[in-house]
């Protein structure tokens, strides 16, 4: 009998792993990542708040990240910051015009500044509360908050979006 | 008539539906009163939808070697004891998620998604088990003649029809399309009687896996929740899901022989 979560993860697999390329920047540091968080979680460690079980995978990859961030540093290493454009444009579509424009908002996300740039995906893009993401982060909501405006702010701005007529892509919006 | 003034992360949290009911309203009066207002928080729904929109769109599914990987994880891991699996809530699939409801029917689901959760586990690793001796082994034994059913519906019936998995299991295939990879994908549904499992199954290679799956409980009956269907819609435009084929492009896609008409 596998363990009861393993449904769950493999369900959970695409936004772990989409979040993790954001991160890591890298197919192979991500898959690294997420294959160790995974493990990790089925192993039964960190089973210790009651919170939804993707965020606290989150949770534990976020760690993990922080971790392996430390330990690089502590090397001398440098992390690999930037092969993240050979992961799109594998398909020869992407030259409709709605493709470039989410292209240039991927670009524009990659900009931001680091830790604006992780609550955008978490909460823009996983969809998380604020409360969540501050637990995955491990910051308090009010920082969450903070970084949360400005990076839209900044990529409102790089994208030449001023509000007038609602979401920049047509048909993407809730 | 309101001329309170609002920063901006409260307009963004209102955008983000994180304020209470009577901040939200208050917000919503000064909207109407002033229009910056309302650009603001059109502002950020925009930045929120584009952040969305743009992150799906370039992420590539997930590498059949991670997911390999991961699969062995979770077949060689040990089973959890009772106690604590009671306490593990589901993942609410992403969609479903909205942020002020606890109370809505979404959470229902979830915690009808808890209820079935074992058997959903059983079926998941049944469903990938073919052809894959790293799982031969795996507790699906009952499953193992439905398990065989399941990979030969998937690859030979006609979406719109039924086959009987066991006794008391059938599954339907609703609809055959391409995700945005390319690959052959068929939705599908395993009825039985406590329960139903709409999922989604997608071909590599001669290899047919589950890449999506939701249960429902099934009440006495037959009612089924209509939430499913939110959830696999999600999933669907997640993985850029194609218009399901036509009959004749199913039986190509497929390698069957082209439907009579």
């Amino acid at each position: 009998m596998p363990s009861d979560i393993g449904a769950e993860l493999i369900a959970l697999l695409p936004r772990l792993r989409r979040y993790a390329l954001k991160v890591c920047r890298s197919a192979d540091a991500a898959d690294d990542l997420v294959q160790e968080a995974c493990e990790r979680a089925l192993a039964g460690a960190e089973r210790t708040t009651d919170a939804p079980f993707d965020v606290r995978m989150f949770c534990i990859m976020r760690n993990l990240y922080i971790d392996r961030l430390r330990r690089a540093r502590t090397r001398g290493e440098t992390v690999d910051a930037d092969d993240q454009r050979d992961l799109t444009g594998e398909d020869g579509r992407r030259t409709t015009e709605s493709r470039l424009m989410l292209d240039r908002v991927s670009q524009a996300i990659d900009a931001l500044a680091e830790e604006q740039r992780d609550v955008l995906l978490l909460v823009c893009v996983e969809e998380f509360s604020y409360r969540e993401a501050a637990e995955i982060l491990g910051i308090p909501i009010g920082t969450v908050m903070s970084r949360l405006a400005r990076g839209r702010l900044r990529l409102a701005e790089a994208l030449g979006m001023d509000g007038e007529t609602g979401p920049v892509i047509e048909g993407v919006g809730r | 008539m309101s001329n309170e003034t609002f920063d901006e992360e409260t307009l963004m949290a209102y955008a983000d539906g994180e304020l209470d009911a009577e901040r939200a309203r208050a917000v919503e009066a000064a909207m109407a009163q002033d229009e910056s207002i309302a650009r603001t928080v059109r502002l950020f729904r925009g930045t929120a939808a584009a952040a969305r929109a743009a992150v799906s769109d370039s992420t590539p599914p997930v590498p059949a070697a991670l997911r390999a990987a991961v699969e062995r994880a979770v077949a060689n891991a040990a089973p959890l004891s009772p106690e604590s699996r009671d306490t593990i809530p589901p993942a609410v699939p992403e969609r479903f998620r909205s942020r002020s409801a606890a109370n809505s029917p979404l959470y229902a689901l979830a915690a009808t998604l808890a209820f079935v959760a074992v058997g959903v586990g059983a079926f998941f690793a049944g469903s990938r088990s073919s052809g894959d001796p790293q799982f031969g082994g795996l507790a699906v034994v009952a499953a193992g003649t439905e398990q065989k059913a399941f990979d030969e519906a998937l690859r030979s019936v006609p979406s719109g029809s039924a086959q009987p998995l066991a006794a008391d299991a059938r599954v339907s295939i609703a609809a055959t399309f391409r995700d945005r990879a390319g690959q052959v994908c068929r939705e599908f549904q395993v009825e039985r009687r406590e329960a139903a499992v709409t999922g989604v199954a997608c071909r590599t290679g001669e290899r047919w896996s589950v890449d999506f799956a939701t249960a429902q409980a099934v009440a006495s009956g037959g009612f089924q929740p209509a939430g499913a269907n939110a959830a696999l819609d999600a999933f669907l435009t997640e993985h850029g899901a194609a218009a399901p084929m036509s009959a004749e492009e199913e039986a190509a896609a497929l390698g069957l022989e082209t439907p009579k008409r």
